[in-house]
């Protein structure tokens, strides 16, 4: 594949990653803030895990219904890098794929440092 | 949380986006000092909330800037590298940092930004297209005029140290670290200015993403408060965006310097335990 035509395709999928992501995140804490304002809760605030948030949900909580906004606003720019993986991955340029296989390194490092 | 209290913070949290995005910062800068000083979070807890709302500026802003072609990604995942490294270290170093002393370190980092805005642009040279180094990371994008600019990309292990200071910044004091990115890439990586700031707005993300875990990890990110400030921040950067052709972008930057002066100097009454 062509850089012109690899560089267009990164773009493409980047901005859908990026875009999807803002929109689900900010649909879920805009819907969990309207539902904490009309069923105030005064326990723990601190973000939920992805299990506790679904349950939670499930609870009719909406607590887990903003975790699980705040989790995929922060995976978005990880998404965005996985988009990017993909595609340097179908053009064959492999140094492109390290870098983004090092950045995907630190940020399981991140996940993994309090252990 | 009082809704009173959510009003105010989510007011805050508007300027914060429309100012980031009219002057080119990420709003922790005004985040942080808001919620420490106005509203009396802890240092941790505020840092938390503000690296979710870098997060939430980044996406919102480099998915437009990478659709016109401005942001290089590929400059701007090389960087992330030692940016996000840099984001993992500060966290770690700001988890277990007492938060009169981050405190400190905030209001030094406000006085850095006031000097940042308030001198006078040096002269940059833009890098020629061509690969330089093992890495081809020429770009290209179309000015407003229409004219298209292309370049290349020099000194790539002096910026990837650098951004690995920008890095440390984000992770430590819950800002994006565009301050330290933006002159790097322009100085000495020879990107042009509206290149640098548009993949400095990529970058933010890939940064703060690594810091946001590490407080997430060590249950430092209250899910409330991020949230309010998320939703604000983002909205406000919307309206920035609108904004900043009718803006004088000079004068707002003096104007603002001089905000952060004030705040800087409040910051370290805090830190002496002074301000509460």
């Amino acid at each position: 594949m062509e850089r012109a035509r690899a560089d267009a395709q990164l773009s493409r999928y980047v901005k859908y990653a990026l875009r999807g992501g803002m929109f689900v995140s900010l649909a879920l804490l805009i819907m969990g803030l309207a539902l904490f304002a009309l069923s105030p809760s005064s326990g723990s605030t601190t973000v939920l895990g992805p299990l506790e948030a679904i349950n939670s949900i499930l609870n009719g909580e909406p607590l887990g219904v903003i975790s699980l906004g705040i989790l995929f606003l922060i995976a978005t720019p990880l998404v965005g890098v996985i988009a990017s993986l993909s595609v340097f991955l179908k053009a064959r340029e492999w140094r492109f794929v390290l870098v983004a296989l090092a950045v995907l390194a630190v940020a399981l490092l991140a996940v993994l440092v309090k252990g | 949380m009082e809704l009173l209290i959510a009003l105010g913070i989510i007011l805050f949290a508007i300027l914060a986006g429309l100012l980031g995005s009219l002057l080119g910062l990420g709003g922790g800068i005004i985040i942080v000092p808001a919620l420490t000083l106005v509203f009396g979070y802890p240092m941790q807890e505020a840092i938390g909330a503000s690296l979710v709302a870098v997060i939430a500026t980044s996406v919102g802003s480099a998915s437009y800037y990478v659709e016109e072609g401005v942001s290089n990604v590929r400059l701007g995942l090389v960087l992330g590298i030692t940016t996000s490294l840099g984001g993992l270290i500060g966290a770690l170093i700001a988890v277990y940092t007492n938060q009169y002393i981050l405190a400190a370190l905030f209001g030094l980092m406000l006085l850095f930004t006031a000097y940042y805005m308030i001198r006078d642009r040096e002269a940059e040279s833009i890098c020629p297209a061509g690969p330089c180094g093992p890495l081809d990371l020429t770009c290209g994008y179309k000015e407003n005029d229409g004219q298209r600019v292309e370049y290349g990309v020099k000194n790539l292990e002096k910026g990837m140290a650098g951004s690995l200071v920008g890095g440390v910044e984000s992770g430590l004091l819950g800002v994006g670290g565009g301050v330290v990115n933006v002159p790097v890439m322009r100085l000495w990586m020879g990107v042009p200015m509206r290149a640098a700031c548009a993949t400095s707005n990529y970058m933010i993300g890939i940064t703060a993403l690594a810091g946001a875990i590490v407080y997430y990890e060590f249950g430092l990110i209250n899910a409330l408060l991020a949230a309010v400030v998320a939703v604000g921040v983002f909205f406000g950067a919307m309206s920035g965006s609108r904004l900043s052709s009718r803006v004088q972008g000079k004068v707002l930057k003096n104007i603002f310097s001089v905000v952060l002066i004030a705040v800087a100097v409040l910051m370290f009454l805090k830190a002496v335990g002074v301000m509460p």
